[in-house]
């Protein structure tokens, strides 16, 4: 992971450069403004901080069952929720009174999310996405999603839900620079007890715009058929996968 | 260079660099560039590379997101049709000459970064 490390601590210091960190920006009705273009980077296991993840014993064998599957974004299905939000690539938020938008540059997702003290939607079919509605607590936005499929994975470690995952987003913007973003995983069907990651996302440099990413224009590794099953961290499912130390590499 | 290395990382792949291509077996390829696909998710950039005895063997190699590559200021022009590149990368498990570029050396000494999918491993 240490090139991760010098990504972050580059990262950091790049977009210091640019712009001087201050107090959060705020819009016209009081609140920490989430507005911008934000450099949020790949996070591969997003379980690492909470390792090992409270499986149920149907979570551990669908966990051992990503060795059988290609990871459903190689083969351009969207993300879903919440992997859309530790996939590569900058993101921006736009943030108005009643709604807040946001427009990923990865395979070209966007969500709005209504703050507007509506519920979540009746009769509507899971979705990748599924259904998301938000609200604020002070300065943090909080997005609760509901009715997803299981046909997408928590991230490239591999790590799955099944479609009984309710997953509670918080975004608070900290300072000009950055964000605090938090998710928790909720999932009777495959996690004990509800767990919950976070980290920073930093502003990206300021002259950045998000720009295109489109799965399908040319993926070569689908068409030709070189696609493998398997995470696409390449930790094994030897039992080393669920736990601290790393798994090793393939 | 610390911070195009960063970018390079931030260049990641969608795809299963460890299953695909064989890491413990590096490769040099020195050729002439034929096409270049520079589209998402990857840029493809094909390659004649020229053997020992003569003989000249297509090769195929996949690089990075042109959107993180145009980030650090690179283009499709960037390689030109006809121009020389020498390829350090991994060949596909698979056998056929296809490979995963970890950087791109230019007729004129700069170096293409590649992001490959390998970083993301690491």
């Amino acid at each position: 992971m240490k090139p991760l490390l010098v990504l972050l601590a580059v990262l950091a210091q790049a977009t210091a450069l640019q712009q001087p960190d201050g107090p959060a920006p705020r819009t016209a009705d009081g609140k920490a403004d989430l507005s911008g273009v934000w450099n949020k980077a790949l996070v591969q296991n997003t379980g690492k901080q909470v390792e090992p993840l409270p499986f149920t014993p149907e979570g551990l064998k669908a966990f051992n069952d990503v060795w059988n599957h290609i990871d459903p974004t190689s083969r351009c299905i969207l993300p879903g929720v919440p992997r859309v939000n530790t996939s590569p690539y900058p993101m921006q938020i736009v943030q108005l009174p009643d709604k807040v938008i946001f427009l990923y540059e990865y395979m070209h997702n966007f969500r709005v999310i209504y703050t507007d003290g509506r519920g979540h939607r009746k009769n509507w079919e899971p979705s990748l996405l599924g259904d998301s509605i938000g609200r604020w607590d002070g300065d943090t936005l909080v997005v609760d999603t509901v009715n997803l499929t299981d046909r997408t994975w928590l991230d490239d470690h591999g790590d799955r839900h099944s479609d009984a995952l309710h997953v509670t987003e918080r975004w608070r913007r900290v300072s000009a620079n950055k964000i605090h973003y938090e998710e928790t995983i909720d999932d009777p069907k495959f996690y004990t007890k509800p767990w919950t990651v976070g980290w920073d996302i930093p502003l990206a440099p300021k002259d950045w715009v998000v720009m295109e990413y489109a799965c399908t224009d040319n993926n070569k590794d689908l068409y030709d058929g070189h696609l493998q099953n398997g995470p696409l961290d390449g930790s094994l499912r030897d039992g080393t996968a669920i736990g601290q130390p790393a798994p090793p590499r393939r | 260079m610390k911070l195009a290395y960063a970018l390079l990382l931030a260049a990641l792949a969608h795809h299963s660099f460890a299953a695909e291509f064989d890491g413990t077996k590096p490769l040099t390829l020195k050729g002439v560039v034929t096409k270049v696909e520079w589209q998402s998710p990857h840029i493809w950039i094909y390659v004649d590379v020229k053997e020992a005895d003569g003989k000249i063997t297509p090769w195929q190699c996949e690089g990075g997101a042109p959107n993180a590559l145009t980030r650090q200021g690179w283009t499709r022009q960037t390689f030109t049709i006809g121009g020389e590149v020498t390829i350090e990368g991994w060949q596909a498990k698979d056998g056929t000459h296809t490979c995963n570029a970890k950087s791109w050396a230019l007729a004129d000494g700069r170096r293409v970064l590649a992001g490959s999918s390998a970083e993301a491993a690491k």
